[in-house]
């Protein structure tokens, strides 16, 4: 009995310390910075390392600790390129074969940690930091996503660096060792030579995975920089706990702003970042952040969760209720750079030889009603493989198979039944996910063009496995998405590339087509103009006749911010925007205390 | 007693062999090549050479008898993705790009923060509800219990959280909504998702318990007890209690791997950072090593609960012996 007292009791002073625990954690509110600007992330980070991350998220996130040589003006679109760690725009050569940056000079690196430099600040950015950032993207033991993206078969010497990696155990990899496109004329100024004449490398320098980080402290980190962040951009990363927080703060050694170079003198009202501490908390779940948005500790939430878009908005007119409006919400509309679609495997013996079923599935695509009804509204149905923001895009263009047309698509399948010899037998749809979204998407894809006769058998994979099929090219029809790298159209016009259609290349419909080919390869090499415009169309009006993608939507965000905060804007590319952003502390305090 | 621990220890062995080599070749059937889902959208040959390899997934799966033969090394025939994961040399977590094991350091505490406590709210809970039906069998406190515990059993989970997250998170504000603290305040983001665990599961362990409670009241040793005439308190505590103590020692102990191990779908809804929200991670990002060195670690964990409750019997009753 005595036992049995004794376990009680402890028992009992356990949920007594809990409880009492609680009531004094609960009536304790945690304190917030005023000075700190409060944000969500909704996907979780794979790395911190700019060579090894290769996620939108991770990408906006870590452009405010590291810089590239170019990036893009804030907050102008089109897209402006502009010189960011470079001094000036690439001088590039007449053949088109070398580029020389010269880079800004007194652009410091900060450690958070003193580890790699005893005070924090450390040396100055020179060529040689920038040559020893770009070998390790092409380092095979880092396993880099970038260099196939950035690198790889564009400069002299530099894939031969990579073999040697490869062989080379993992430890004992030199980076002194030369390679014939990368040199440092001297410690401001940087030369490429490359393979063949490749315009787009400008916007390959203001890729993340370019981003410029200290030798001294990559040789100190090793692999554990992807937790101890150390670059030249206007933040410098305080705490990272994984999937929970991240703190950013102004980094002590920044010049000031991302245009001008380190010895320049600014007021102290002009220098950026505005806003010293930034708290990015990550939610996987939506609908949690959501809720706490509108309980106002979150100043910015990209994106409203679909299921609770009708609390936020009126459905019919896509625009704030009354109520959020009064509350300070205001909303940030933006076309993404990005589009969905479906596509047709050039390989298939059915859909890859039968234009007219192409584009009879193509028109039987409702893709306005599939945006109000699944999307609500968040979408711009595409009339073609190039989504808004783009030169060559034209909202007024009426692309006969991106047209919804029943009675044209039921025509054309006639002519696909008499090609085919016989009935469309069954067809498989392979999708990338197995989520209720995709899910939802395949079943109304399916129900379509079972209005034009044709019995589409949706499958569901994992994102790996989907992908292990596309690549090896044993799909018929598959549903994917494709996101701008760059402001230029070569970034979709690629995926249509005939040397890239065999196992494993970028084109996944393995489309192959002489004419189209030859218009690319004049293209790719040349310089931003008219001659080049006009190819570009060429080559988007084949891409449209033969339908080998049905291009279905392009995704609009819909961002909600306070009105504390000045106004937001999405950038597609680039990063290190949350410099721009000011805070109206005493309108956030007022407003707090009303919550 | 040495003996039967010894024995269970080496019958211990292959059991968990026979679970590595399961996980083994069921990831390797279902999860072909998982570099790809590193890889990125434009990833060539090139780059998954290079993933694999830091995946360990270029490695042979089994013996490496060309290996051995080039090196000339017995070590290099066992230098193979199956004995990597027997001998807990799991490879890097892709997804992380970090060591399982300092995951499962900086994770493992947050889940035991939700789960240890829940867990001992909730046994003490249940045992109490459990004597006090079981006494007033048939009663209004019984029925009312029993259809209390039904009716929680009956909701899933699922509902509970999302429930108690919109109605005391949302419109009371009285919990966080979700997220997480370390320190002091992690008792506020642990409280809701306690509740809600507590809630959720005490309707099943109070009724288990009750039956158990009521089986041990039919016994001959109460009826005695009974007649002495004792206090029906004693009776119940000293008597009933200290028998019921073998079911709840199984389950306490059984229960234990998995309390490190966290709840799936409370971190992943609450937004804890803990094993659970771990392993959804890891599962949706086809993050191998990082789940096989899970279930390879909770398998020998549960072994070793096993055990460990074994020999508790013979604590907790003396007639039971261990031979």
């Amino acid at each position: 009995m005595r036992k049995v007292k004794w376990i009680f009791f402890v028992y009992v002073g356990i949920v007594a310390i809990l409880t009492v625990g609680l009531g004094v954690s609960l009536s304790i509110s945690q304190p917030r910075d005023p000075q700190t600007l409060y944000s969500v992330y909704l996907a979780n980070l794979k790395s911190l390392d700019p060579a090894v991350c290769n996620d939108t998220v991770g990408s906006a996130i870590i452009a405010n600790i590291y810089e590239c040589l170019y990036g893009y003006e804030y907050p102008t679109k089109p897209y402006k390129l502009i010189p960011q760690l470079a001094a000036e725009m690439p001088k590039v050569s007449e053949d088109g074969l070398t580029y020389t940056i010269k880079l800004k000079k007194g652009v410091r690196f900060y450690d958070p940690q003193k580890r790699a430099f005893p005070d924090g600040i450390g040396p100055e950015m020179k060529a040689s930091d920038v040559i020893h950032s770009w070998k390790r993207v092409a380092n095979f033991h880092l396993a880099s996503p970038n260099y196939s993206t950035i690198f790889q078969d564009k400069i002299v010497g530099l894939d031969d660096f990579y073999a040697y990696t490869e062989k080379a155990p993992k430890e004992k990899v030199d980076y002194d060792r030369p390679v014939e496109g990368l040199k440092a004329l001297d410690d401001y100024t940087v030369e490429i030579k490359l393979v063949r004449p490749a315009p787009q490398l400008r916007f390959q320098l203001a890729h993340g995975g370019s981003s410029v980080v200290s030798r001294k402290a990559s040789d100190l980190y090793g692999e554990g920089l992807n937790k101890h962040p150390v670059g030249t951009g206007p933040y410098v990363m305080t705490q990272y706990l994984e999937d929970q927080r991240i703190i950013f703060e102004a980094n002590p050694a920044y010049r000031g702003r991302p245009d001008v170079d380190g010895f320049a003198k600014l007021k102290p009202e002009d220098r950026l970042p505005q806003i010293k501490r930034v708290q990015f908390d990550y939610f996987r779940e939506q609908i949690p952040a959501w809720l706490l948005f509108q309980q106002k500790y979150y100043d910015l939430l990209a994106n409203v969760p679909k299921e609770s878009f009708n609390q936020a908005f009126n459905p019919d007119t896509q625009e704030l209720w009354p109520e959020m409006k009064a509350k300070g919400i205001k909303l940030v509309k933006t076309p993404e750079a990005s589009m969905y679609y479906i596509g047709f495997n050039f390989n298939d013996k059915i859909v890859g030889k039968n234009k007219p079923l192409r584009q009879a599935m193509s028109m039987a695509h409702n893709r306005e009603r599939y945006i109000k009804v699944y999307r609500n509204g968040r979408g711009i149905a595409m009339n073609g493989p190039i989504p808004p923001g783009f030169e060559t895009y034209d909202a007024n263009y009426k692309n006969p198979y991106t047209t919804f047309n029943l009675p044209a698509a039921r025509a054309l399948m006639e002519q696909a039944i008499r090609i085919n010899g016989g009935p469309i037998p069954p067809m498989t749809m392979l999708m990338g996910d197995t989520d209720s979204d995709t899910r939802q998407w395949a079943e109304y894809l399916v129900s379509e063009w079972k209005e034009i006769g044709l019995n589409i058998r949706p499958e569901y994979n994992t994102w790996a496995r989907f992908q292990e099929l596309v690549d090896a090219r044993e799909t018929q029809i598959y549903q994917l998405g494709w996101a701008a790298d760059y402001p230029d159209e070569q970034t979709y016009l690629m995926l249509f590339y005939g040397k890239y259609a065999p196992v494993g290349g970028v084109n996944s419909c393995a489309y192959v087509n002489p004419k189209y080919d030859e218009l690319y390869e004049k293209a790719s090499v040349m310089e931003p103009g008219p001659e080049r415009l006009k190819l570009y169309r060429e080559m988007i009006a084949i891409i449209n006749e033969d339908c080998f993608w049905i291009h279905s939507y392009c995704p609009v965000r819909f961002d909600l911010q306070y009105d504390w905060l000045s106004d937001y804007v999405f950038m597609d590319y680039g990063g290190g925007y949350r410099q721009f952003l000011t805070l109206d502390v005493k309108k956030r305090q007022e407003k707090m205390s009303h919550r | 007693m040495w003996a039967y621990i010894v024995r269970r220890i080496l019958l211990t062995i292959p059991t968990v062999l026979g679970i590595v080599l399961l996980t083994f070749v069921l990831f390797t059937l279902v999860s072909k090549d998982p570099a790809r889902a590193y890889a990125g959208k434009q990833a060539n040959e090139t780059t998954l050479r290079a993933i694999r390899h830091k995946m360990g997934l270029d490695k042979k799966p089994f013996f490496d008898l060309e290996g051995a033969r080039e090196k000339h090394s017995i070590k290099a025939f066992f230098d193979t993705q199956f004995f990597d994961l027997l001998f807990f040399r799991f490879p890097q977590s892709m997804r992380y790009e970090d060591s399982v094991w300092h995951l499962l350091k900086t994770k493992g505490p947050v889940s035991l923060a939700i789960q240890v406590p829940a867990f001992l709210i909730l046994l003490g809970l249940e045992l109490a509800i459990a004597l006090y039906v079981a006494n007033h069998r048939g009663k209004t406190a019984d029925v009312l219990v029993t259809t209390i515990s039904i009716l929680g059993m009956s909701i899933p989970a699922l509902s509970i959280y999302l429930a108690a997250q919109w109605f005391f998170g949302a419109q009371l504000q009285i919990f966080p909504v979700a997220g997480w603290e370390g320190g002091f305040y992690a008792i506020q983001f642990a409280a809701l998702p306690i509740l809600c665990v507590i809630f959720s599961q005490l309707g099943w362990g109070a009724r288990f318990y009750r039956t158990v409670v009521l089986d041990e009241l039919g016994s001959d040793y109460v009826r005695t007890a009974r007649a002495k005439g004792l206090p029906q308190r004693e009776v119940m505590l000293t008597h009933v209690l200290r028998n019921v103590m073998i079911p709840v020692v199984t389950n306490t102990v059984a229960a234990l791997p998995f309390l490190l191990l966290g709840a799936l779908v409370l971190e992943h809804l609450f937004q804890i950072p803990g094993m659970g929200e771990l392993i959804v991670q890891s599962i949706f990002n086809e993050d191998r090593s990082v789940v096989m060195g899970l279930v390879y670690l909770t398998s020998i964990a549960y072994c070793i609960a096993l055990l460990l409750s074994d020999i508790l019997y013979s604590v907790v009753d003396p007639r039971v012996s261990l031979r």
